[in-house]
């Protein structure tokens, strides 16, 4: 290739303006780091302003200025779609609630400090990455970006021993999910011959590896045998990915580690990670494994030899339906005896972590438009998780009053007498995560297991569908006691002594947000659904 | 198709018996006659003092991670030097940006006083 050759295959594929919402961000993040540095003085407030400034402007070009036209961009390694999109925005807003929960925390936990602010960008750039990434290798790095700097993160109170413990917690587990999560792409690189999702679906599931070997004229037993022991590496490269995207979301078998490291985290951290982890790992699971295990009638024409890869769906089906009701069941039933709110909400995490996972086992079965519906209701699900949870962290850190006082259920006795205000949000907030209506939380869960009866419709699958829709019933039944017993300490129990909370400028407005938005999802909740609906056609390459 | 891979099979076979062999042949047949002196750390060296695990000031792990920091800039470095003509200006930029990160990490390290030994 000539150089002026080289010049307009770079300038067809390198589209800067489909990354120009995560160069803000990175470039916000440099800039944060470097007036830590070099601007003397101790309070660290105004960084918050910059912050927030750089994640604004990159929220209004995702909002307004998404490539639609042209979404594959750098060689196919990112897609900029409206499913993207709609994870960008979740990130975004994620990272600037936060933020403005922690402008008067941190100086509070003595870690008044730039690198939170930075750090807090950084990972907001990895969940970008994680909703864009159109590409294996994209998506581990994504991964990486965020995972690394939510261990600092995590680990932000120096003096803090249980901060460090989570921090140290995090890294060592995270650690070993990333290496099967590597391992796992290896697999499935070494299986097809690409890492590019597109092109895994595109080629229907056609193992590239082995058309490769085709080539050299083999016997046709060295063919079968090659052909049998690539779909088998594929499996396990599937089963390997899916391991480490589990453990983000904190699905169970693999959430040990969010309790302890929810509780050790300041407060504002753990929001963030309930909300945006999560939705950025939903956002590459959903994109993953919604293509890739679905092969159609490709082989049905030679049933015999590929029966391994015509299974792989409905085991995995089978797989995530398990994991879902296990994290479901796991995560109410902790949070029943827990007396501190941080470790309630922790293992309340992993219960909608499991809601969601209800709508990803079911959207693996339909097709079409059904399965639109039930991918657009997790999204939907993930963003009015974001502002119900996120609020939700938002009282328990007003509530804070140094160390982890504060943080227990008899704190909030008789709140509502001294503080109808926040108690009457804090309320908005538990009954949304409840899921009772007119919060955002109730609608979720409504489309994500109407999505689970519909499914149920489908010849043969009937116990399977409706028997998960009855379970996550349930178990927003159980999830009723422990998110209204909060709201009985705060309203039907008188207080021994009023605890001094302070109503500052910028945690109240983080938490008026919410609110606003909690109601606001819960009540017209159209909009947002026709978005979600949207990103989710943009998934599938029809 | 197992025909092609008999050979790596014999190398593996003998590679292996090769190195457990010559192991084993020396464990039988070497002398073993274990002095105090011959046991010792250094047989005809400087006598050992203390202990190993000793601790030592947690700057030099400090130096060690930013030196590798930095150091890994090189791999991006040398390719891009080598195809410089080729990639020309959109690569000249490219690796502004990919200097100016670094050097903003730098700037940062040493307003930190993470450079000063003391």
């Amino acid at each position: 290739m000539n150089p002026s050759g080289i010049q307009l295959f770079l300038k067809q594929n390198f589209d800067i303006q489909t990354v120009m919402p995560l160069i803000v961000v990175a470039a916000t993040a440099l800039l944060v780091l470097l007036l830590e540095a070099t601007i003397r003085g101790k309070s660290r407030t105004f960084l918050t302003a910059v912050s927030l400034v750089g994640l604004g402007v990159a929220l209004l070009l995702t909002l307004f200025n998404f490539p639609g036209a042209k979404q594959s961009s750098f060689y196919g390694m990112v897609r900029t779609d409206a499913f993207a999109q709609f994870f960008t925005v979740i990130a975004l807003a994620a990272g600037s609630l936060t933020l403005l929960l922690s402008a008067n925390y941190l100086p509070k936990i003595k870690s008044d400090t730039g690198e939170f602010h930075a750090l807090v960008l950084l990972a907001v750039c990895g969940m970008i990455l994680m909703a864009i990434g159109n590409d294996l290798i994209v998506l581990f790095l994504g991964i990486e970006t965020m995972s690394i700097a939510m261990y600092i993160l995590c680990g932000i109170r120096v003096d803090a021993e249980k901060s460090n413990e989570s921090s140290l917690k995090y890294l060592l587990l995270g650690a070993f999910a990333s290496a099967f999560l590597l391992f796992g792409i290896a697999l499935i690189y070494g299986a097809t011959g690409t890492t590019n999702i597109e092109a895994l679906i595109n080629s229907g599931g056609v193992l590239y590896g082995i058309s490769g070997i085709k080539e050299y004229q083999w016997d046709t037993g060295a063919y079968q045998f090659a052909e049998t022991a690539a779909q088998y590496f594929f499996i396990l490269g599937v089963a390997f990915v899916f391991l480490g995207f589990a453990f983000k979301i904190g699905a169970v078998p693999f959430h040990m580690w969010t309790p302890d490291v929810y509780q050790g985290a300041p407060t504002s951290v753990t929001g963030f990670m309930a909300v945006g982890v999560k939705a950025a790992a939903f956002a590459a699971l959903i994109r993953v494994f919604l293509g890739i295990v679905d092969f159609g009638d490709l082989y049905s024409s030679n049933a015999i030899a590929y029966q391994p890869l015509m299974d792989l769906k409905d085991v995995l089906l089978g797989v995530i339906w398990l994991v879902a009701v296990l994290t479901m069941t796991l995560g109410n039933l902790s949070a029943l005896i827990q007396t501190n709110l941080k470790r309630m909400l922790a293992f309340s995490s992993i219960a909608h972590a499991g809601y969601a996972l209800v709508g990803v086992s079911v959207a693996l079965r339909l097709s079409g438009d059904d399965r639109d519906a039930a991918v657009g209701a997790v999204m939907f699900y993930l963003l009015a998780y974001m502002f119900m949870n996120l609020g939700a962290f938002g009282v328990v850190i007003m509530m804070n009053r140094g160390n982890d006082e504060g943080e227990h259920l008899h704190d909030y006795n008789g709140l509502a007498s001294y503080r109808p205000l926040v108690a009457a949000a804090m309320a908005v907030f538990m009954f949304s995560l409840a899921g009772i209506p007119p919060t955002a939380g109730f609608v979720g869960k409504f489309y994500i297991f109407s999505a689970a009866v519909s499914a149920g419709t489908v010849e043969g699958y009937g116990l399977y569908f409706y028997s998960l829709a009855i379970i996550g019933v349930l178990n927003s039944i159980i999830s009723v006691y422990y998110y209204l017993y909060p709201l009985r300490n705060m309203y039907f129990v008188s207080a021994e002594r009023e605890h001094k909370v302070e109503l500052r400028p910028l945690m109240s407005a983080s938490i008026l947000i919410s609110t606003i938005f909690v109601l606001w999802i819960g009540v017209m909740p159209k909009g947002f659904l026709s978005r979600a609906l949207e990103g989710a056609k943009a998934l599938f390459f029809g | 198709m197992t025909g092609q891979y008999i050979p790596i099979l014999c190398a593996a076979v003998v590679s292996v018996g090769l190195a457990a062999g010559m192991l084993l042949l020396s464990r039988i047949l070497g002398p073993r006659n274990l002095t105090k002196r011959k046991t010792s750390t250094y047989e005809c060296g400087v006598e050992p003092t203390g202990s190993t695990r000793e601790r030592f000031p947690i700057k030099f792990y400090i130096i060690a991670m930013l030196f590798i920091l930095f150091d890994i800039e090189i791999i991006f470095m040398i390719p891009w030097a080598i195809e410089f003509r080729q990639l020309g200006f959109l690569g000249f930029i490219e690796m502004a940006v990919f200097i100016g990160v670094l050097v903003v990490g730098l700037v940062y390290v040493w307003k930190k006083g993470a450079l000063e030994w003391d």
